[in-house]
């Protein structure tokens, strides 16, 4: 038994995901954590749709609607509103996809990091724009199969690497985070939380149909995510002190790709490409992660 | 008090004025003094308020959606291009149904890039469902500000104030600051009946199926339809308090008049020198002052028009394709009613060119001598 | 949280002005979606099914990892009442069968099975199970096969009588085992408590001499565990003359206290662990010893770990060595002359048959020879209608043999010769014997998985929830676990007594874990098989379909009107304790 696990829900039963949906285990422990004295805000995404239809609401705290690329606008709002209401203490969260992100609301997200806004931003990501049919967006990966990189000609290019953006924007505190450790992701957003500031999570979030993965294996693949170093688990403070939170075991990413029915159309040289980039990123990140900050020299 | 006060800054006035608490803008010519002049009194405690420094217009209005949502009275403003890319959240604004104030100093849409006066950026945003209100002079604009707050959150809607670019916003004029404990009893603080609350968690604007849309849809048209009356309400009662009186139009010595102009913004002032004039040489002539503009003051213009024989309608902007969009407006107004004078469409004034009464003169002694084709808009003060 | 129920507007004048949601979503019950329903299920533990005795292994290890270590041994006691014997004798299949040797190592069960036994309540006595049924029950042989049929049935109700033809009771644990193995404290402990169960322990009563068969014929069942204690012979010269002994013999003799001059070399023939317990006896009594066997090490029938001390104590051990003849001089012992063998096509057994080398012969100066190449059973008292082949009892998997009433176990008629697999046998007649007195029924579905032992706790209940599914027998493969909620550890190893003070005399030579070493280790347990509400299921599940039973009881709900069955529980549970099958 996880001893100080919350035992509150504020996500409650009946929300319209699919089943296996890792987006959906992010936002309950963010919540968890984050608590009833929350505000939330949505932009276009699956979480539009999770959240259940007018009347209905599947969460227990305040959630605002709105448009695709203004969530962290829109948190910026929330939060200036509550601090001229002297209500410091209560939290905003932006919760946003991928695409409402990395592609369509990355505009409004630098402006609210480079304006330093008390919110914490978590972006669940399924690596594609999920609800409207699994188009491709900047966070699918390199080669991956999506209704609008069909195998002919599949998605060009690495996923962008959305943390060294904001690290770009010195935000005191940005994470990556995943549905298999909800431990480590409950204590990132426990962190982000305490943060005064913007403070960014990178929540891995499998999608059963996206994926072409059968349901019971969402956490399976996150898993694996980590332990091929494909999507490593760290922090930034500050833009610049790196900590690495989960040793991965170093699996070759086949074992990652190869359980995938997007990535199935990938050859040897495609799978060997791959683990030459995951590689490289991973002995990147190793080498941020022992350069001492700046401040540490001043 | 009196001070004199370019149309911007009066606008800065109107906002302080009405104790708004959250502020996001971003800058752009011909707005810029409202949102300069604003960041000084938050800057100075005259106001108590968050200026948020967004990075666009579009998180502007985003960011003020949701403040406005938490419970907040919040306030923005643009112009032209910022207007334009704030589209797609004024139908937010509006289908949430938040009393947002909005100012939009009017100006010209690039290409090419041009900063002076044109209606075409707040008019084009026709069906956004705000209530526009266009302005003729500085203490105008400071008391449409005010009045705006009392509309938006009498009847649920977004109120945008429009006035012209350097005419009024780079211009000064003597404008009368209401004392603010007069404005505070006249205009009390927001109180809404839903917004975002821990105590009370609710979620805003989700997903409304097939079967409840189009009900929901035809309250947002209801509450325009109220809009109008409240409009003129609040016009009464600030005269009552302020000594200034506004509505949805403004009449002035049509009772008589066999012609009318109907006229919006600034331009009305030389039009009103110009009706004198002609006045003063026993002509019949009457002004229509188009203040509001959405929802359209139907009722108001067939009773003034009703019994006219001719009605000119001078438009600083253009429907592509169509022509003069309060010509247009009109026409649908009095379209299957009896009685109507023939509507003489002018589209002038685009992109900062003049409407001078010379200008007005000329358009007048044309439609006298009814040599303009009513059914087209007249370009008027084209190069020869 | 308000009322759950779906809203629906008739007029235009009854829909809202805000697109404002203040109703919950659970109305929208899910569980629709479903076509996979998981459950919680129990399934069997390796080490539970390998452990021939039918201990709940995995249970006892548990209670040990919440330091209620007086329950583990209570829960030991619930199948077996010998687990300090067990805890120190046994040759632990268990942890042959523990998955976690796929993993790292296997746990070590036999420790903490000791470390249970140590932390005993002292004077506690398990209580009786049943009602007094009247019926009586007689048990030949006080091993353990007699003594644990002995415990279960009195605990099941009967009127229980045990008749040893030895002075004191224990069979081989007591004249079998030496001390060093198996202190006779130990084992006196817990005969005493089969005794305050009310069981009567008649020795020095031989069936066939001191009572006749007919004479048990007033029980209403008769349990035969009479154990082996015939040598079987070499069948070479000079096999009976003065220094030459049995394995059984020397071993008895020892533990009775009788004085035995070994001389300065004992020669040892033969490679069970009657051998290798004479062996480190000998070596204890000052002699040389040298070992021979006809195989080669891996068909000796020791176990391996015993091999191990005796060499590191001193044995040499030559294998590929048979003996041709037993050299005399002046009528006793001077020597044997061995001869070389190689191993040929496998026997019956399926070893392979070691075949002599001729012209390889070779004399070896000894003092005296222990031959220990097997025992067998004396069952000359036995009636014609109790049928035995191969001189065992033969019994089916119930212990019945071809004689109603009666029943036999232990070595007498097991193939396999060890304390753990007579316990089983004991436990099995005892409910069978209850089974038959009562007019109840013993059934397969009570063996623990396919080749376990009987459960008595199953037994007892009947028709217990493991026995209402058909699923619940099964036994946990290593591939069923996600080994990734397990970390390597290396196996906590139990100190053993130095050599120094291990030759001294026949002090115990295995050491007890400390606490924290059996905590540490009991830690390392996967507890394959048996939720642990480690909280997985719980913490993943997308749909809050899963919640913490009320605190005062074990396990999860499952709220089947939200569970869309998407398996994540399942998948993640780390010890196959769930399953998923087919919405109906």
């Amino acid at each position: 038994m996880i001893n100080d696990y919350p035992t509150e829900e504020l996500l409650k039963s009946g929300c319209l995901s699919c089943q296996g949906c890792g987006a959906t285990i992010v936002m309950r422990h963010c919540l968890k954590v984050l608590g009833k004295n929350t505000i939330c805000t949505i932009p276009a995404c699956c979480w539009s749709i999770i959240a259940g239809n007018w009347p209905y609401n599947t969460l227990e705290v305040p959630l605002i609607h709105t448009a695709f690329e203004t969530a962290a606008a829109s948190a910026s709002g929330i939060r200036a509103a509550l601090d001229m209401k002297g209500k410091q203490d209560t939290r905003v969260l932006a919760f946003a996809g991928d695409g409402g992100t990395f592609d369509i609301g990355l505009q409004s997200l630098s402006g609210a990091t480079e304006r330093n806004e008390d919110i914490v931003y978590v972006c669940y990501d399924n690596e594609a724009y999920m609800n409207t049919g699994i188009q491709r967006s900047s966070a699918t990966p390199e080669k991956a199969w999506t209704t609008t990189t069909p195998t002919s000609h599949p998605k060009g290019g690495p996923k962008k690497n959305i943390l060294q953006i904001l690290s770009g924007h010195k935000i005191p505190y940005c994470a990556t985070a995943s549905v298999a450790w909800p431990e480590d992701l409950m204590a990132k957003v426990k962190k982000a939380a305490e943060t005064k500031g913007t403070a960014f999570i990178h929540a891995y979030s499998p999608c059963p149909p996206g994926w072409k993965i059968s349901s019971e294996k969402s956490i399976e693949i996150a898993r694996l995510a980590v332990n091929t170093k494909i999507f490593p688990l760290y922090e930034i403070f500050d833009g610049e002190e790196y900590r690495i939170n989960v040793e991965p075991k170093g699996l070759p990413v086949e074992e990652y790709l190869k359980r995938q029915g997007r990535f199935s159309h990938l050859d040897k040289e495609d799978v060997e490409y791959i683990q030459k980039r995951v590689d490289y990123e991973w002995k990147v990140l190793l080498q941020r992660s022992m350069m001492e900050p700046f401040h540490m020299n001043m | 008090m009196k001070k004199v006060l370019m149309g911007n800054h009066a606008a800065s006035w109107g906002a302080r004025l009405s104790k708004v608490k959250m502020i996001a803008a971003y800058p752009i010519t011909p707005q810029t003094h409202i949102v300069e002049e604003l960041s000084e009194m938050c800057g100075d405690g005259s106001l108590d308020a968050k200026f948020l420094k967004v990075e666009s217009e579009h998180s502007a209005m985003a960011s003020v959606i949701s403040s406005q949502s938490t419970g907040v009275r919040s306030f923005t403003a643009t112009s032209a291009n910022g207007l334009a890319l704030m589209h797609e959240l004024l139908h937010w604004a509006a289908g949430a149904r938040l009393p947002i104030v909005m100012v939009n100093v009017n100006r010209a849409l690039a290409p090419g890039w041009n900063i002076w006066v044109d209606q075409g950026d707040s008019l084009s945003q026709r069906d956004t469902g705000w209530v526009q209100l266009y302005v003729e002079d500085n203490q105008e604009v400071l008391d449409s500000v005010i009045q705006g707050y009392r509309i938006a959150e009498q009847v649920n809607l977004p109120v945008m104030i429009c006035y012209d670019a350097f005419i009024l916003s780079h211009t000064y004029e003597p404008v009368d600051i209401p004392d603010q404990d007069l404005v505070d009893k006249w205009l009390p603080g927001y109180q809404p009946e839903h917004y975002l609350n821990p105590e009370k968690p609710s979620a805003f604007n989700g997903l409304v199926m097939p079967d409840n849309y189009m009900e929901i849809r035809y309250k947002l048209h209801m509450a325009h339809e109220r809009a109008k009356s409240v409009t003129n309400e609040v016009g009464q009662s600030f005269g009552e308090t302020f000594g200034r009186y506004y509505g949805a139009v403004e009449a002035v010595e049509c009772d008589d008049a066999e012609m009318v102009i109907a006229i919006s913004s600034s331009a009305t002032s030389p039009a009103r020198l110009v009706i004198r004039e002609l006045r003063d040489k026993g002509m019949k002539i009457g002004l229509l002052k188009m203040r509001m503009f959405r929802p359209f003051p139907t009722e108001e213009v067939r009773a003034v028009l009703k019994g006219k024989s001719k009605a000119v309608v001078i438009d600083r902007n253009c429907s592509w394709g169509k022509g003069g969009i309060f010509a247009d407006e009109i026409k649908g107004a009095i379209s299957n009613q009896e009685d109507m004078p023939a509507i003489y469409s002018y589209i002038t004034g685009l992109g900062g060119r003049s409407i001078t009464p010379d200008l007005i003169h000329e358009i007048v002694t044309e439609v006298e001598s009814g040599e303009p084709p009513a059914e087209l808009s007249v370009w008027k003060g084209l190069k020869q | 949280m308000s009322e759950i129920k779906t809203i629906v507007y008739k007029t235009v004048d009854e829909v809202p002005e805000f697109v404002v949601s203040e109703a919950t979503m659970l109305w929208n019950k899910t569980g629709s979606w479903r076509y996979l329903r998981p459950g919680y299920l129990n399934k069997i533990p390796p080490c539970n099914q390998g452990c021939p005795a039918g201990n709940d292994v995995e249970g006892f290890i548990a209670l040990i990892g919440e330091k209620k270590y007086a329950d583990a041994w209570r829960l030991l006691k619930e199948e077996n009442p010998f687990p300090a014997v067990c805890g120190r004798v046994c040759y632990h299949p268990c942890e042959t069968a523990c998955n976690r040797g796929q993993f790292d190592h296997s746990i070590g069960i036999n420790s903490l099975e000791r470390f249970a036994s140590d932390h005993a309540p002292v004077g506690e006595t398990p209580q009786k199970v049943k009602p007094e049924s009247g019926k009586k029950v007689a048990i030949v042989g006080s091993g353990p096969a007699g003594l644990t049929a002995a415990y279960h049935l009195a605990r099941m109700g009967h009127e229980t009588t045990v008749y040893e033809a030895d002075e004191e009771p224990g069979g081989l644990m007591r004249y079998g085992i030496p001390e060093y193995r198996l202190p006779n404290s130990v084992l006196d402990t817990e005969i005493d408590a089969i005794r305050s169960l009310g069981v009567k322990i008649e020795c020095n009563t031989r069936i066939g001499n001191d009572l006749s068969w007919e004479d048990l014929q007033s029980f209403d069942a008769i349990f035969v565990a009479v154990g082996v204690h015939k040598n079987n012979k070499l069948g070479i010269e000079n096999e009976e003359i003065k220094g030459v002994f049995s394995g059984l013999e020397l071993l008895g003799n020892i533990t009775r206290g009788k004085e035995m001059v070994l001389g300065d070399h004992t020669v040892i023939i033969g490679g069970g662990n009657s051998a290798i317990d004479s062996a480190r006896c000998a070596l204890r009594q000052g002699s040389r010893v040298t070992l021979f066997y006809h195989r080669s090490r891996n068909e000796m029938p020791a176990f391996a770990e015993e091999i191990y001390e005796a060499e590191r104590e001193g044995l040499k051990v030559h294998f590929l060595r048979q003996p041709v003849k037993i050299l005399a001089e002046g009528g006793k012992v001077s020597g044997i002359r061995m001869r070389q063998t190689m191993l040929g096509e496998p026997d019956e057994s399926g070893r392979r048959r070691p075949e002599p080398v001729p012209g390889t012969e070779f004399d070896v100066q000894a003092s005296t020879i222990v031959t220990a190449i097997g025992e067998s059973a004396d069952l000359d008292f036995l009636p014609e209608a109790v049928k035995t082949e191969y001189r065992r009892i033969s019994v089916n998997k119930f212990t019945q043999t071809s004689s109603l009433s009666v029943y036999a176990g232990g070595d007498a008629a097991l193939e396999e010769h060890n304390v753990a697999e007579a316990i089983g046998s004991g436990k099995m007649a005892a409910c069978a014997i209850d089974a038959q007195l009562r007019n109840s029924e013993l059934t397969e579905s009570q063996i623990i998985g396919k080749t376990g032992a009987v459960s008595v706790s199953r037994y007892l209940k009947h028709g217990n929830a493991h026995a209402e599914s058909p699923d619940s027998n099964h036994v946990v493969e290593f591939k069923e676990l996600n080994i990734n909620y397990f970390e390597p550890q290396a196996r906590n190893k139990a100190q053993k007594l130095d050599m120094n003070d291990r030759m001294k005399g026949f002090r115990e030579i295995n050491l007890a874990y400390p606490e924290d070493m059996a905590l540490k280790e009991a830690d390392r347990c996967f507890h394959c098989g048996i939720c642990t509400m480690c909280d997985n299921c719980y913490v993943f599940c997308p749909d809050v379909a899963i919640s913490r039973k009320p605190k005062e009881e074990w396990g999860y709900d499952i709220a089947m009107d939200y569970c869309k069955g998407c398996g994540i529980c399942v998948y993640e549970c780390p010890r196959s304790a769930m399953f998923m099958e087919e919405e109906k």
